[in-house]
């Protein structure tokens, strides 16, 4: 293996980590978040 | 081919779930703001995952994966620029903090409030043809994707432009921002699950030994050293750095992420973290298109290899996870992209030309005939248009159409005083030039006379778009301060 493609996969390795790392995180987080945002309408919609 | 009956019952259920999802949050929309912003209450982690759903569609992992089989490792450096330039949007607030500040739902609003009604005339103008024309490869290149990752061959790319076109135009034009937040979580989980199964399958059937070697016997170094690439260099650095700065900034389809914010500091966080995930939206696709390189070899079409090695190492019943999230990722891309467009049209340019606006009912109605126009038009140009070069520098150059001139007139508006409306035209006019004189000379490139040949570079152009429209800001306020005095911004800033 290449010294400059080696250097490539480590830097790849970090990229998809942090990249699936913030997909599960955003996806716990977010349920509530969206859980938020459709309860504040909702209750905006009951005030008017 | 490996899409069997499980694969289809997921894809199935996975597009009938997304249409029902996206009518039913027709239910919140209760007025303009609502329609087109969210209503500004979009927290961080779902502000994260509508910006990355929304910035990932199928054309992306096309265009990245072409660029992984033509150019190796060296197109990694565009993931790595990309994350940089958003973060640095993201920490600093750079221009989407003021944009929240001022309560505007599209970017051409704040021309108005800052130059001139004229000026926000001319700027949604050119924005929509940029949008419009940066989108009209999209359905081409998803069509080829799923043709090839389903193994329907070439034959079936008009029916799958159709059908996707067709079920996003219906719930973005019914639910607007709402739809397009709750759908683009779901879509968000889906196409992240589906990258994570493609990555893996690859891994499993491509060796990275044998990846190092192909780039290394056909690309040499080119493979490797952005820097020794012809097709990047400096000035392609250069370039898509401060294009990527531009784009996260001003490019309404992402900078309506932070305008539907709870607040400016929401979306600062929203960018930030957005941005981390950038490296890899750039990386992951193109490090398929090399293991598509190293299982394929050379010479098959570019834009088909990926797909096609993710049609024959993903195993079936994932391949139908894999396409569920193709389709969620492009879904997700076009309802944004429409509603952004749209939006701009209705409210910048039909409205501007208009001596009084719309009233809010008719805003909505006129957005959505708009955006079925616009669904309309995607689908013929995507059958018809021939693309020039590599996907990739297509859709940079058309952004930057826009994007060159909305920096000089909203940065140079929202952080120097002397900006005025002389630099704004000049800014808006001078960023289109080289993007439309490449996309118009390009096919003539032979006939063009020795020294005017530099402008059919995709990164000379690309490049010179951002410093012509620089110039026009500086030198066209500084000359007319006496005949043009600037306006100062005096709308009150509220939360």
């Amino acid at each position: 293996m290449t010294t400059g493609a080696l250097l490539w996969f480590i830097l790849f390795g970090m990229a998809a980590l942090l990249f699936f790392t913030i997909a599960f995180v955003v996806t716990i987080r977010g349920a509530g978040d969206l859980r938020h945002l459709i309860g504040s309408s909702e209750t905006q919609e009951k005030d008017a | 081919m490996n899409f069997g009956a499980v694969d289809w019952v997921l894809t199935v259920a996975y597009l009938v779930a997304s249409v029902a999802l996206g009518i039913w949050a027709k239910r919140y929309v209760e007025n303009l703001a609502g329609y087109m912003v969210a209503g500004r209450r979009v927290k961080v982690s779902l502000g994260v995952a509508t910006f990355v759903a929304t910035e990932l569609g199928t054309v992306t992992y096309v265009y990245y994966g072409e660029l992984g089989y033509l150019a190796g490792f060296s197109g990694f450096i565009i993931g790595i620029l990309a994350m940089i330039a958003y973060t640095l949007v993201g920490r600093t607030g750079f221009v989407i903090e003021g944009l929240r500040r001022f309560r505007v739902m599209t970017i051409p609003e704040f021309y108005e409030l800052r130059y001139s009604r004229n000026v926000r005339l001319l700027g949604g103008i050119i924005l929509f043809l940029g949008g419009v024309l940066n989108m009209g490869i999209f359905l081409k290149f998803d069509g080829i994707f799923l043709s090839e990752v389903m193994g329907f061959g070439p034959g079936a790319i008009a029916i799958i432009m159709t059908v996707m076109i067709l079920i996003v135009v219906s719930y973005t034009i019914l639910g607007g921002m709402f739809s397009i937040v709750i759908t683009d979580f779901m879509q968000f989980v889906v196409l992240s699950f589906g990258m994570l199964v493609a990555t893996i399958a690859v891994l499993v059937r491509v060796d990275l030994a044998s990846m190092s070697a192909v780039v290394a016997t056909t690309l040499g170094q080119t493979g490797v050293d952005p820097l020794a690439n012809p097709r990047f260099g400096w000035t392609f650095v250069l370039w898509i750095f401060v294009a990527s700065a531009a784009a996260a900034a001003l490019w309404q389809p992402g900078t309506s992420k932070a305008l539907a914010s709870e607040s400016p500091e929401v979306a600062k966080k929203v960018f930030f973290w957005t941005g981390l995930t950038f490296a890899g939206r750039a990386m992951i696709p193109m490090f398929w298109g090399v293991a598509a390189l190293a299982f394929f070899g050379p010479g098959l079409s570019s834009a088909a290899a990926m797909p096609r090695l993710l049609g024959a190492v993903v195993p079936t019943g994932f391949l139908g996870l894999l396409v569920a999230g193709m389709l969620a990722a492009s879904m997700s891309t076009y309802s944004a992209y429409l509603l952004a467009w749209s939006s701009v049209l209705a409210r910048d340019v039909i409205a501007c030309s208009r001596p009084k606006d719309f009233q809010e009912s008719t805003t909505v109605a006129v957005t959505r005939v708009v955006a079925g126009v616009i669904g309309a038009f995607l689908l013929i140009f995507g059958l018809w248009y021939q693309i020039p070069d590599t996907a990739f520098q297509y859709l940079y150059l058309t952004g930057a159409m826009y994007t060159s001139g909305a920096l000089g007139v909203v940065a140079a508006g929202m952080y120097w005083r002397k900006a005025n409306i002389v630099g704004a035209y000049s800014s808006l006019v001078m960023g289109a030039i080289a993007p439309a004189g490449f996309l118009i000379l390009e096919k003539s490139r032979d006939a063009l006379p020795a020294w005017l040949t530099f402008v059919t570079d995709v990164n000379i152009a690309g490049i010179l778009s951002f410093i012509l429209a620089g110039l026009g800001m500086i030198v066209g306020s500084l000359i007319s301060q006496r005949t043009s005095p600037p306006k100062p911004l005096t709308l009150p800033v509220q939360p």
